[in-house]
């Protein structure tokens, strides 16, 4: 059993998945990364889609990077019923996208984001703005206890 | 008096067909003649001339209405009438004549120089129809009858001065009264029944009722005894000016009628007793009243009309405008977004490659990997940059007063941050003066315009770049100097322009940068420009209206 803490991706995009987990797995990161593809399916693993159960198996979570804009169920909604939720109130949810408007990285802040990432072109190595953004969260920051579903 | 011709009958007439032309001028003529018969029921003066004479509005109308090749229904009308009542064939011929072509003149002037029918529909128009259908062509009739009646009939040359200018005063009574209804009625546009709420019926039936009662307390039953008329007369003005004003010009048409029919009736049955040579005086006074009434209530209507159609007009155009930008706007945002996906994953792969297997390629290749990165990112940063450009030209941003020494000072924090060597330039932030506007649009202006300056101080000694502002006159001037290479001065203002670049070797860029300053600033009602000698340096300054000007609707919360 992995018991460094989890990490959940949420992207649509599989090849910023790849880049970002390559990455990741490089800078010997000690997480457990998750991936989903879509916003319901980050739902179910948080436990809060409809009819949903509190997750036996606890997995600790650390962050969720979430991207914004997804087909179906999108960034903001996903955020929103992330914070809607007692259990997840507090989960520390990283908004990633390419956007960079003032309304975007502003309505994810009123909708109670803890950080807003911009997916940029790195020069160092690839993805490396993911590894800088989840380092913050695994290393340095002393989360708060969030259960999801393994 | 005659009933206007229906618009569905004047569409029918201008169809065409022969049959239906003559009964169109067959109705024409008989409304000509009842109208003409009602009106010489008041002559007094002389037995053909009358203070009284709708037939001329009637006339005029329906010249306007059908065209010129109406005119023999007018004349036949005007002579039965004539020939009917009182006097010789070649009298009433001169005057079926003369009433023939007041109208073809008028119809003739107003055609040339009021917009023929629609005249009542715009305030200049409606006064040219009446000063030159009312006021000139009417004469013609005045002149050709009076004459007439003169030669060929009983009237001696003696009375010619007071039957001329009872003839013309009836005459013009009807082209102000009568004409303008019968024309509002069957042209113009329509007033949807959507916009006749329960309010506006109300409003409409209160204000014909003091209409009617302030007529009637004027001319009728409820005159006070022993009052003196000439100063209640006025009395019916406000109300009238009401009716012009709220509503539309069919409205103030019916009512300047609904007047003249009040104050005739009522001046006939007032001054019966009286005689008759009081009455025709009676009468032509009252004509002049309800001339000078008519043209003050139907001037201001067709203005009043004119004003909302240019409002509606301008509403619309804006509105399409707005949403014609906001849908830029998004469609902007939606390309860019999906541009950058695909972007980021050709930078990345090509890092990717590059990361595992850059040790086993040539030079060559390696560096051909790189400039895949580097193609990739510049066209990014033209992308972001259009975005930007589209954004500064929303409209609906909100506004409030800005602390513009903090904004610049975020501004250079930020430069320094975002480029390699913006921590080697000495940046001198001076008390600006607060300016009212959107902070992140304003924020953004300071920015390009210090990483303007930023850029060209690249590899001079000592690079510094200052910020400073201060109030002149009615507006804010805010100055960013620098001790760069400076531009040509005679470019001038052609560094503003989209996609302008100095030195794009030297300097990259997307060339937009001081365009979406520019665009910025001028969505803020000021004003951009540039000043340099051409060798040590140069200095960019915006203005911005000192209270700032007026807020445009928010968007939403999500505006900030």
């Amino acid at each position: 059993m992995n018991l460094f803490p989890g990490v959940l991706l949420v992207d649509d995009d599989e090849d910023y998945l790849f880049v970002a987990r390559r990455a990741i797995e490089r800078a010997k990161l000690r997480a457990d990364v998750r991936v989903t593809r879509d916003g319901e399916e980050a739902l179910r693993v948080l436990g809060l889609d409809p009819g949903g159960v509190e997750p036996a198996a606890p997995y600790t979570l650390v962050v969720v990077l979430l991207d914004l804009r997804m087909p179906g169920l999108g960034g903001f909604e996903v955020l929103r019923r992330i914070r809607e939720n007692e259990r997840t109130r507090e989960l520390p949810v990283v908004m990633v996208s390419t956007s960079n408007l003032p309304d975007d990285v502003a309505r994810s802040y009123a909708l109670g984001a803890n950080s807003y990432v911009v997916k940029r072109m790195d020069s160092e190595y690839p993805g490396g703005f993911v590894v800088d953004a989840a380092r913050y969260w695994v290393e340095l920051n002393e989360p708060p206890r969030v259960v999801a579903r393994s | 008096m005659a009933a206007g011709l229906p618009p569905a009958i004047a569409r029918w007439a201008a169809s065409a067909q022969p049959l239906r032309r003559a009964v169109v001028l067959l109705l024409v003529g008989t409304s000509y003649f009842a109208a003409a018969k009602l009106g010489l029921l008041l002559a007094i003066v002389h037995t053909s001339a009358t203070a009284v004479w709708p037939p001329t509005g009637i006339a005029l109308a329906s010249l306007l209405l059908l065209g010129n090749q109406a005119w023999p229904a007018i004349a036949v009308g005007a002579f039965l009438a004539n020939i009917t009542t009182h006097g010789s064939v070649a009298a009433c011929a001169g005057i079926a004549i003369g009433n023939t072509l007041e109208a073809l003149v008028g119809a003739w002037l107003v055609r040339r120089y009021a917009r023929g029918r629609e005249a009542f529909f715009s305030g200049l128009d409606a006064f040219r129809f009446m000063v030159l259908a009312g006021v000139l062509a009417t004469s013609v009739s005045a002149t050709f009858g009076v004459l007439s009646v003169t030669l060929w009939g009983d009237a001696t040359w003696a009375k010619f001065g007071p039957i001329w200018w009872t003839w013309w005063l009836g005459d013009m009574g009807g082209a102000f009264v009568v004409a303008p209804l019968i024309l509002v009625w069957s042209t113009g546009p329509r007033v949807p029944w959507s916009e006749w709420t329960r309010a506006r019926a109300v409003e409409a039936v209160c204000a014909f009722a003091a209409l009617l009662l302030a007529g009637q307390a004027i001319f009728g039953w409820l005159a006070p005894v022993g009052s003196d008329p000439v100063v209640l007369k006025f009395l019916c003005m406000p109300i009238l000016i009401w009716i012009a004003y709220r509503f539309d010009p069919r409205t103030a048409a019916t009512g300047v009628f609904v007047l003249a029919a009040i104050a005739t009736l009522g001046t006939v049955r007032g001054a019966l007793a009286s005689g008759p040579g009081v009455l025709n005086e009676s009468l032509m006074l009252i004509q002049v009243y309800l001339a000078v009434t008519a043209m003050s209530t139907l001037v201001l209507a067709a203005a009043v009309h004119e004003r909302t159609q240019a409002e509606r007009a301008l509403r619309a155009t804006s509105d399409e405008l707005r949403e014609a930008l906001t849908e830029v706007e998004a469609f902007s945002h939606a390309v860019s977004h999906d541009l950058r996906t695909p972007m980021s994953t050709v930078y990345n792969y090509a890092a990717v490659l590059e990361e595992d297997y850059g040790g086993q390629l040539d030079p060559d290749t390696l560096g051909r990997l790189r400039r895949i990165r580097a193609s990739v990112r510049s066209a990014t940063d033209l992308l972001d940059e259009l975005v930007k450009f589209v954004w500064a030209g929303n409209p609906t941003i909100p506004k409030r007063m800005l602390d513009m020494t903090a904004l610049a000072r975020e501004a250079c924090a930020e430069l320094v941050v975002a480029t390699e060597d913006g921590s080697a330039v000495q940046f001198d932030v001076g008390e600006l003066p607060p300016a009212h506007g959107n902070p992140q649009m304003l924020g953004r202006v300071l920015y390009n315009l210090l990483s303007n300056a930023v850029k060209f101080t690249r590899g001079r000694e000592a690079r510094r770049v200052a910020i400073s502002g201060r109030v002149e006159g009615n507006e804010n001037v805010y100055s960013v100097v620098d001790n760069g290479v400076g531009f040509d001065p005679r470019l001038g203002d052609e560094m503003f322009r989209p996609f302008y670049q100095a030195n794009p070797v030297r300097f990259a860029g997307a060339g937009l940068g001081l365009a979406i300053a520019a665009k910025i600033v001028r969505r803020h009602g000021g004003r951009v420009g540039a000043e340099s000698d051409g060798t040590s340096g140069a200095r960019f300054w915006f203005t911005l209206p000192e209270g700032g000007v007026d807020e445009p609707v928010s968007r939403g919360p999500a505006g900030r």
